[in-house]
């Protein structure tokens, strides 16, 4: 599987995870961006147009689910995949972030391999 | 069925009616006919039907109130009607009165005229003694019983001679004055006389006074004189009227006394009522409430007064809560059992006698019967009318409290019931939360890395990335559970703090050491030690108060930033500051920092760590004598101080010095 050419952004508070997926993500091909926060990661949706947001739902500045349709909404013709990666597993959880549009649900602890067979799964 | 009249012991009559209906499965109903004519029926008697009809309905009556000019056709008529509805009345409770007087024993009750009323028809009724016998009711006896000593036969002598007294002196001072009128003042003299008497002391010195105005009555003032001689019928009638006035002279005197006494009794008993009610009132455990009532009673009757309440583990059966060493003999006991399972009055002027001086009444709130209420009375003590109706009310006061306390209890209880579970919940999602966000790192890192080997891309640069990042999660982890278990242990009281002097410079290094994974993207800045500053502290206990700072300092201040520890002495003790290059904290949450669940407020977590660390540094601190304080610096940052009392020079520099 090769990821070049695709530009991933991962918008994630927790740093340690921001640097593995850029290592495993880089190692694949792809273009790498990371945010801490809600409102950076929003900003690096516009600028960046990526193929494929990893969205964590617990950010400081506001909860994943609530930004959600904007990032989806950031590029109307070429809508990004959303993958979401959380701690969170509550059945109510997981519908509703299917229902704002997320293409897959994630939750941590999780091994690489298994994001790289839904990211496959969902972009190739 | 229950007839409800004005009666003060009619609430009796619906405990009676209330545990008949539950045991029969009836359903309770609670009538009172009223006179539509008796408009000038005073203010109090409205006011205790009322209270009746109230109680009523609490304990789940259906409540009726029908006016009829006679109470007996109302009745009737009302429990007639019911036959033919699908509810028919089948049992009726009603109030009898002990009759007093000679003419009331001759009318019939109103419950004899019920029960021949419904002779013939299918309905049971009973009826309740209101009355508690023993007691005298009527004022003559009232008279009969004051008490009185020698001291009051006493006054009634020189009561007399003091009368004789005036006599002989008007008599002298009036020559002129004829001796027919003389003596007529001298009656006079001698009816006030026992008059006076009478209403100081009641009625036997006042007839004993009467009698000795009578003896000098005759002896000096009819002639012959100084005989007892009467000779001729207009002295003898004379002397007639004279005993009748002077018999009804006293009789007046002493009810104008028993009147007044009553008066006072019904005052004082009044003020016991009120004090019970505004001492107890406020009482917030049942025991706090018993034992007030029970030493105010203790000092207003002067008799002992005792509380009983069922056991927890077996209801049926009552033990002593106020006094606890109360000793009670075979009598008392069986008589209190009774009380309590019959719901009734026993003891002394109660329907229900045994050989005890005690006199139980049931406490009965609105739902159920909560305990008995006891009073001892004294072998030498009389009781009036009015005593049962006192030990009643205050019963029923007593009641009122404790089921107050009861329910204000068991809604705080629940209150922190359901606290406590959102507390829970939301500690346990948080801790999943902290718990999981490291071991996502940790076990992303090591997939990654192990991915990479496997393919055979894993460069250096990039192994040391990974491993780095895991073992930094890994220590996070290690933190979050040492705190976790730390706190746990500080709130048990399970960890014991063994002060001791240490220089104030030694808990640093180990920290540092601890830290070095974690400060790895911080410079951690460790001022100058006082030199020969020992500070009395416990030292595991105090690294663990700096490591929880510093390491809060590396979350939020950005990368790269310098954390600056310092350390101050000065007249209050020492002191040890961490600064960091942060954010700093909003003003209205510097004081929210510090508490346990504060990190549980918010939505998730920004930072994944520790959360307890800082309560944990507070918890120590208090448990030191010392404190914990932050503020925000103003060149920016937050500046925590922690702070010790005890800090000396080390013996060492001392010698030094010298």
């Amino acid at each position: 599987m090769t990821l070049a050419g695709r530009k991933i952004v991962a918008i994630d508070d927790t740093a340690s995870i921001r640097t593995f997926l850029r290592v495993s993500l880089e190692d694949e091909g792809a273009e790498f961006y990371g945010a801490g926060t809600a409102k950076d990661g929003l900003d690096l949706c516009k600028t960046v147009q990526p193929d494929l947001v990893v969205l964590d739902l617990g950010l400081p500045d506001a909860d994943g689910l609530d930004i959600l349709p904007e990032i989806k909404g950031s590029q109307p013709e070429n809508k990004p995949t959303v993958l979401i990666l959380t701690v969170r597993k509550r059945r109510e959880t997981i519908a509703e972030a299917i229902n704002k549009g997320a293409d897959a649900y994630l939750t941590k602890p999780f091994m690489v391999d298994d994001l790289l067979e839904v990211i496959e799964e969902k972009l190739v | 069925m229950a007839c409800i009249n004005d009666h003060p012991k009619t609430s009796m009559l619906l405990r009676v009616a209330a545990k008949l209906a539950r045991s029969k499965n009836l359903d309770l109903i609670a009538v009172h006919v009223g006179n539509p004519n008796h408009l000038n029926i005073d203010h109090e008697t409205n006011e205790r039907i009322l209270r009746a009809l109230e109680m009523a309905e609490s304990m789940g009556a259906e409540i009726y109130y029908i006016e009829n000019e006679k109470r007996l056709n109302g009745l009737v008529s009302f429990i007639e009607e019911s036959f033919a509805t699908e509810n028919p009345i089948r049992h009726v409770l009603i109030g009898k009165t002990a009759k007093e007087g000679f003419f009331a024993e001759l009318k019939q009750s109103l419950s004899d005229n019920l029960i021949w009323e419904l002779r013939k028809q299918p309905v049971k009724i009973q009826t309740i003694p209101l009355n508690e016998r023993g007691y005298t009711t009527s004022w003559f006896d009232w008279l009969y019983l004051r008490q009185f000593g020698m001291e009051e036969l006493g006054f009634s002598i020189v009561a007399v001679v003091l009368g004789y007294l005036l006599s002989e002196l008007l008599r002298v001072s009036t020559p002129s004055v004829d001796w027919p009128v003389l003596a007529s003042n001298a009656h006079m003299i001698f009816l006030m006389v026992t008059m006076f008497v009478a209403f100081r002391n009641g009625l036997i010195p006042g007839l004993l006074a009467a009698l000795l105005g009578l003896i000098i009555n005759i002896f000096c003032y009819i002639e012959p004189f100084f005989a007892f001689t009467i000779d001729n019928a207009t002295d003898g009638i004379t002397v007639t009227v004279f005993i009748i006035s002077s018999v009804i002279a006293a009789l007046i005197g002493a009810y104008s006394h028993a009147t007044q006494s009553a008066l006072s009794v019904k005052e004082s008993r009044n003020q016991a009522l009120y004090r019970v009610q505004r001492l107890a009132g406020g009482a917030e455990t049942r025991s706090d409430a018993m034992r007030i009532i029970h030493d105010e009673l203790d000092r207003l009757l002067g008799m002992e007064v005792a509380f009983f309440m069922p056991k927890a583990m077996n209801p049926d059966e009552l033990e002593t809560v106020e006094p606890a060493e109360l000793q009670l003999n075979e009598n008392d006991l069986q008589s209190l059992t009774t009380c309590w399972q019959d719901v009734r009055t026993t003891g002394y002027g109660a329907i229900k006698q045994f050989e005890s001086q005690w006199r139980f009444e049931p406490m009965v709130s609105t739902k159920n019967s909560i305990g008995v209420f006891g009073i001892c009375i004294p072998q030498d003590v009389q009781l009036d009318p009015s005593f049962g109706r006192l030990q009643t009310a205050l019963a029923d006061q007593a009641a009122s409290i404790l089921e107050r306390i009861e329910l204000n209890k068991m809604m705080s209880e629940s209150r922190v019931r359901e606290e406590r579970e959102k507390l829970r919940s939301m500690l346990l999602s948080s801790v999943s939360h902290d718990l999981k966000t490291p071991l996502a790192s940790i076990i992303g890192s090591l997939s990654v890395y192990q991915r990479m080997q496997k393919s055979g891309r894993l460069k250096e640069d990039i192994a040391s990335e990974l491993t780095e990042t895991a073992m930094e999660e890994a220590q996070r982890l290690d933190s979050f559970i040492s705190n976790i278990l730390e706190m746990t242990r500080i709130e048990s009281g399970e960890i014991n703090f063994e002060q001791s002097w240490v220089g104030a410079h030694k808990p640093i290094k180990n920290v540092v050491k601890r830290l070095r994974y974690r400060l790895s993207h911080h410079e951690l800045n460790v001022g100058d030690s006082p030199e020969g500053v020992e500070v009395r502290m416990d030292r595991q206990m105090t690294e663990q108060v700096l490591q929880n700072v510093i390491d809060n300092a590396a979350k939020y201040a950005p990368r790269g930033t310098e954390i600056k520890l310092s350390q101050k002495i000065d007249d209050n003790g020492f002191s040890y500051t961490i600064r960091d290059q942060g954010p700093g904290i909003p003003d209205d949450k510097l004081e929210a920092v510090f508490d346990k669940y504060e990190r549980l407020k918010k939505k998730d977590s920004q930072v994944a760590g520790t959360g307890l660390g800082l309560a944990i540094a507070k918890a120590v601190m208090q448990k030191q004598n010392g404190s914990i304080t932050v503020k925000n610096n103003q060149q920016g940052g937050a500046e925590f101080t922690i702070w010790f009392p005890e800090v000396r020079q080390s013996e060492i520099m001392k010698a030094g010095e010298q």
